[in-house]
C-alpha cells in the first residue's frame, strides 16, 4: 500500500504541471467545435425574440422549412419530454410556449446541412409578436413587487433601539454592474442521438450532471439514456453552469427530432443576447455608528436584477447576503434581501445566471 | 483573410512549430510559468510570442504588453504569460534575412462564382476597376474581412490591392511623406516615427499588431467611420489624398474625401493611390489624443488631432459627429488667445452634438473633447502630462 501511495504525485507544497498544458500550447487538446462532424451532422441556429416582454401570436417556418438545407426546426410543442430547464426551480422553459420573456430569448431553433444555411434559415422564421409592457429596472419590479423567489432576510437584535442610541448615521445607494462571463469558448454542444432511444451529449458545461438531466427531463427518457461529456473544464466563471443546459436541450430535442447528430453554436453576439450574465445589484444602506466610527446598527436592501426566472438568483442571493457583513461584527442587523424580476424590452437587458466575483 | 491573400507565403501555425515532439521554446516557457488555464486563448498566445521571439525587441513589459496586445486571455490574467514572455531567449539569427522564395503571383482565382483578381501592377489594379465597377476593393481585410467571418457574407468579386507592384510604397517625397495605399500600418510607422511621433504613439494604439501588420491607412480613410482613428489626424495635418482611375488622377484634401457617415468622394471607378501628409513646418506643432475604456484594441469615444503653426490651427475630431470633423468653433476660439475650459466647452457644444452609445455618452464626449484641447494648450506651454501606468 506504502508502495502504491508513494507513486501519487504531487502535493501539498508542490507545483504540479496542468494535466493538459502540452496540449494546450500544441493546438492538439480538441474543443468542442473541434471534434470531427460524425457523419450526416447538422448544424443549428436560433430564433431570438425581439422583444424583452411579448405573446407569440403565431410561428410561421413556412419560408425556413422550404430554404436550402434546411432538414427540421422546432419549437415549444416538438419537445417530446418535459419543457422545464429549470436548475433549482422549476418552470423554466427551453422554449418558451407563449411568451417571450426576455430580449435575446431562443423562441425556436433549425437544423440545417451547413452552419451558413442554418443562421439563413432562422432569418427566414417568422414570428408574429403581440408586444407587452415589460419591466426592466430593479426599482420598477421593486414597486410592483414582481419578484423571482421569495425575500429572504437575515436579522439579529433590536434595529431600532440600536438607530436610536448611534450617534450618526448614514445613508445611501449604489450599484454593482451586470457583467457577461466573456468564456472565451462559446457555448456550444453536438448531440448525437443513440440506437435505442438513447444520446450522447458533448456539452462545453461546467456542469455535466445538470446537463444530463436537463437533457433527460425535455426529452422523456431516464438519465441513463444520457451520456453528457465535456471536453474540457474551465474559463466559464459560472456562464456555463445553468445556462449549457440550453444550448445542449436545443441540440438534444433536434437531434432527436432528426435522428441526426446536430452541433448548435451561437455566434458570440447570439451567445451575449441569448444567455445569463452576472446579476446587477442595487444596494441601500443604512447605518449608525458611534463617535469612534464602531458600527452600531445597519439595516441594508440588497435587490438584484434576476432576469424573467430564478435560474440561480436564490443562491447568488444568499451568497450575497451572507458575505454582506464581511469581516465585521454587527451587533445588530437587518438585511432584507429581495430579488428582482424585471422582463425586459429591447434594453440590452439579459438573462442572468451564476458568476464567479473576482 | 481570404485565401488568394496568402498566395505565396508560408503559412505556419500553433501545429506546426514544435519538432519531432520536442516543443518550441515558447512553448516550453508558457508551459512551465502555468501560463495556461482553460487553455482556449493558447494557441494565438504561443503564436504571438512565436511571432515575438523572433524579434530583438528587449523583453520588457512595454515591449511585451504591445506583442501581446492582439490576444485575449480571461483566466490566468496574463502574469504568467508576461513572465514566460520576459524569459524568451534573442533570437540567434538576423530576423530579417532569409526571407522565403516567392513563387509567381497569378492574376485571377475562381471558386465556383466567386472571382478574385489580385493585379500585379497600379495599372492593372485601375483596368480592372473600371472592368468591374461592382468589385469589392480589398486592402488588407481588417474592416472587410469581419463581414466575411462574423456576418458570413460572401464577396462574389474581389480586387485585392497588395500585390500591384509600388502601391505598397511609403517614401520621403520632397515636402510630403507618401504612403502607397497598400502600405499597412507597420509599414508606414518607422517614417511616421520619424516625422509625426505622435502620430506614430496612435498608431501603435490601432488594434494589435495583428491588425496593424495587415490594416493600411487607405482602408481605414475609405471606410470612412466616424470612429476610425486615422482620419481626423489626416485631416488636421492637412494631408491629401491622391485617386487614380483609368480616366486619369486627381488630388483631395482629406476633409474633402469623407463627405459623410461611411461616405467617401471616391467615384464608382476609382481607387486610393496614396496619401500624402506634407512635414510640419518649423515651429508647428501636432498632438492627438485617443480616448478608450482600454487602452489597446478598442475603438475611441472619442479622438482629437491638433495642428498648429502660428494662428493658422486645424483641430479634427472622430467619434462627435456622423464622420472625422473639424471644430470651427474651438478653432476660431485658439486663434485669439488661451480660452477657459469654460468657454473651450461652449464652442464644442457649438461644434458638436455627439451620441450617447455604449462607448460613452454625449455629455461624457464633449467634456472629454474639451478636456483635450486643454491637455493640447497645456503641452503646448511646456507641460508634461503623466501616464497613469507610470506613476
Ligand atoms: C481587432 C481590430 C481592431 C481594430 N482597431 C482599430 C482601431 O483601433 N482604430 C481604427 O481606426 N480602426 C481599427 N480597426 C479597423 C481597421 O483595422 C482599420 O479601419 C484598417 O485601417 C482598415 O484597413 P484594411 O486595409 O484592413 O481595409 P479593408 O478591410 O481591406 O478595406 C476597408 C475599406 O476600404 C476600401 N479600400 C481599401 N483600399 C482601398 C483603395 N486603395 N481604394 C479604394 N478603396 C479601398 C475597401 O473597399 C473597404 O471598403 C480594427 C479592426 C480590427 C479587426
Amino acid at each position: 500500500m506504502s508502495r502504491q501511495l508513494g507513486r501519487i504525485r504531487g502535493g501539498v507544497h508542490q507545483p504540479v504541471k496542468h494535466d493538459s498544458a502540452r496540449g494546450h500550447v500544441t493546438g492538439s487538446a480538441l474543443y468542442i467545435d473541434d471534434v470531427p462532424m460524425p457523419p450526416a451532422g447538422l448544424e443549428a441556429a436560433l430564433v431570438l425574440s425581439p422583444y424583452a416582454h411579448a405573446r407569440i401570436k403565431k410561428i410561421d417556418f413556412t419560408k425556413a422549412l422550404a430554404a436550402p438545407g434546411v432538414i427540421a426546426v422546432i419549437e415549444a410543442s416538438d419537445i417530446p419530454g418535459k419543457n422545464d430547464i429549470g436548475p433549482i426551480r422549476p418552470n423554466e422553459p427551453l422554449l418558451p410556449e407563449a411568451l417571450a420573456e426576455y430580449e435575446g430569448q431562443p423562441i425556436a431553433a433549425v437544423a440545417a446541412v451547413t452552419l451558413d444555411q442554418a443562421r439563413a434559415a432562422a432569418k427566414l422564421v417568422k414570428v408574429v409578436y403581440e408586444v407587452l409592457p415589460a419591466v426592466l429596472t430593479i426599482e420598477e419590479a421593486l414597486k410592483n413587487e414582481s419578484f423571482v423567489s421569495p425575500v429572504q432576510t437575515m436579522a439579529r437584535g433590536d434595529l431600532k433601539a440600536a438607530f436610536g442610541e448611534s450617534k450618526h448615521r448614514l445613508a445611501g445607494e449604489f450599484r454593482a454592474g451586470g457583467q457577461d462571463h466573456f468564456y472565451l469558448e462559446g457555448q456550444i454542444a453536438l448531440a448525437t442521438p443513440g440506437d435505442s432511444g438513447d444520446i450522447h451529449v458533448l456539452s462545453s458545461t461546467q456542469h455535466p450532471t445538470e446537463v444530463q438531466h436537463g437533457v433527460a427531463h425535455l426529452l422523456g427518457i431516464p438519465f441513463s439514456a444520457v451520456t453528457a461529456e465535456v471536453r474540457r473544464m474551465g474559463g466559464g466563471f459560472g456562464g456555463k453552469e445553468s445556462q449549457a443546459t440550453l444550448i445542449a436541450g436545443i441540440a438534444a430535442v433536434l437531434a432527436m427530432k432528426t435522428k441526426r447528430p446536430v452541433k448548435l453554436r451561437l455566434s458570440r453576439d447570439d451567445d451575449m443576447r441569448a444567455t445569463g450574465k452576472r446579476h446587477p445589484f442595487l444596494i441601500r444602506y443604512d447605518v449608525g455608528f458611534d463617535e469612534a466610527g464602531r458600527i452600531l446598527a445597519l439595516d441594508l436592501l440588497l435587490a438584484s436584477n434576476g432576469g424573467n426566472v430564478a435560474d440561480h438568483s436564490p443562491a447568488v442571493m444568499t451568497r450575497a447576503l451572507c458575505h454582506s457583513d464581511n469581516a465585521y461584527w454587527l451587533p445588530t442587523c437587518a438585511s432584507a434581501a429581495i430579488r428582482a424580476k424585471p422582463t425586459r424590452f429591447r434594453t440590452r437587458r439579459f438573462a442572468v445566471t451564476a458568476a464567479r466575483r473576482a | 483573410m481570404l485565401l488568394p491573400q496568402l498566395d505565396g507565403l508560408d503559412v505556419l501555425t500553433v501545429e506546426g512549430i514544435s519538432q519531432g515532439g520536442e516543443l518550441h521554446p515558447v512553448q516550453k516557457l508558457l508551459v512551465e510559468t502555468d501560463g495556461t488555464q482553460c487553455g482556449f486563448c493558447t494557441p494565438g498566445f504561443v503564436m504571438a510570442m512565436y511571432a515575438f521571439a523572433q524579434s530583438t525587441e528587449p523583453r520588457n513589459d512595454a515591449h511585451i504588453h504591445e506583442a501581446l496586445a492582439g490576444n485575449l486571455c480571461r483566466c490566468t490574467g496574463y502574469r504568467a504569460i508576461v513572465d514566460a514572455c520576459k524569459k524568451i531567449p534573442l533570437p540567434d539569427f538576423d530576423p530579417t534575412s532569409g526571407a522565403s522564395e516567392r513563387g509567381e503571383d497569378a492574376l485571377r482565382y475562381a471558386s465556383g462564382e466567386h472571382l478574385f483578381f489580385s493585379p500585379q501592377s497600379v495599372d492593372e489594379l485601375l483596368k480592372l476597376r473600371a472592368a468591374h465597377p461592382d468589385a469589392i476593393i480589398l486592402a488588407g481585410g481588417t474592416d472587410l474581412g469581419i463581414r466575411a467571418s462574423k456576418e458570413r457574407e460572401h464577396f462574389p468579386k474581389v480586387i485585392f490591392t497588395g500585390k500591384a507592384l509600388g502601391l505598397g510604397e511609403v517614401r520621403d517625397d520632397k515636402n510630403a511623406l507618401v504612403i502607397g495605399a497598400a502600405a499597412t500600418y507597420t509599414d508606414a510607422l518607422p517614417l511616421i516615427d520619424k516625422h509625426f511621433p505622435a502620430f506614430g504613439a496612435l498608431i501603435r494604439r490601432i488594434g494589435s499588431r495583428q491588425i496593424r501588420n495587415l490594416g493600411t491607412f487607405a482602408g481605414n480613410l475609405v471606410n470612412a467611420s466616424p470612429i476610425g482613428d486615422t482620419p481626423p489626424c489626416l485631416i488636421a495635418l492637412g494631408a491629401e489624398v491622391m485617386l487614380a482611375s483609368t480616366r486619369g488622377e486627381r488630388t483631395l484634401p482629406a476633409e474633402q474625401f469623407i463627405i459623410g457617415y461611411r461616405k467617401t468622394a471616391l467615384a464608382k471607378d476609382e481607387v486610393v493611390v496614396a496619401i500624402r501628409i506634407p512635414y510640419l513646418a518649423k515651429g508647428a506643432r501636432f498632438e492627438t489624443y485617443k480616448i478608450s475604456k482600454r487602452f489597446d484594441q478598442d475603438i475611441s469615444a472619442t479622438i482629437g488631432a491638433f495642428y498648429a503653426n502660428g494662428d493658422e490651427i486645424r483641430i479634427a475630431y472622430g467619434g462627435m459627429a456622423d464622420r472625422a470633423k473639424r471644430a470651427a468653433n474651438v478653432e476660431t476660439l485658439l486663434q485669439v488667445g488661451t480660452p477657459s475650459l469654460i468657454k473651450i466647452e461652449v464652442a464644442m457644444a457649438k461644434d458638436f452634438t455627439p451620441l450617447s452609445d455604449h462607448r460613452a455618452s454625449k455629455t461624457y464626449r464633449l467634456r472629454a473633447a474639451s478636456g483635450l484641447v486643454q491637455r493640447f494648450l497645456f503641452e503646448a506651454g511646456g507641460a508634461q502630462s503623466t501616464r497613469i501606468e507610470a506613476l
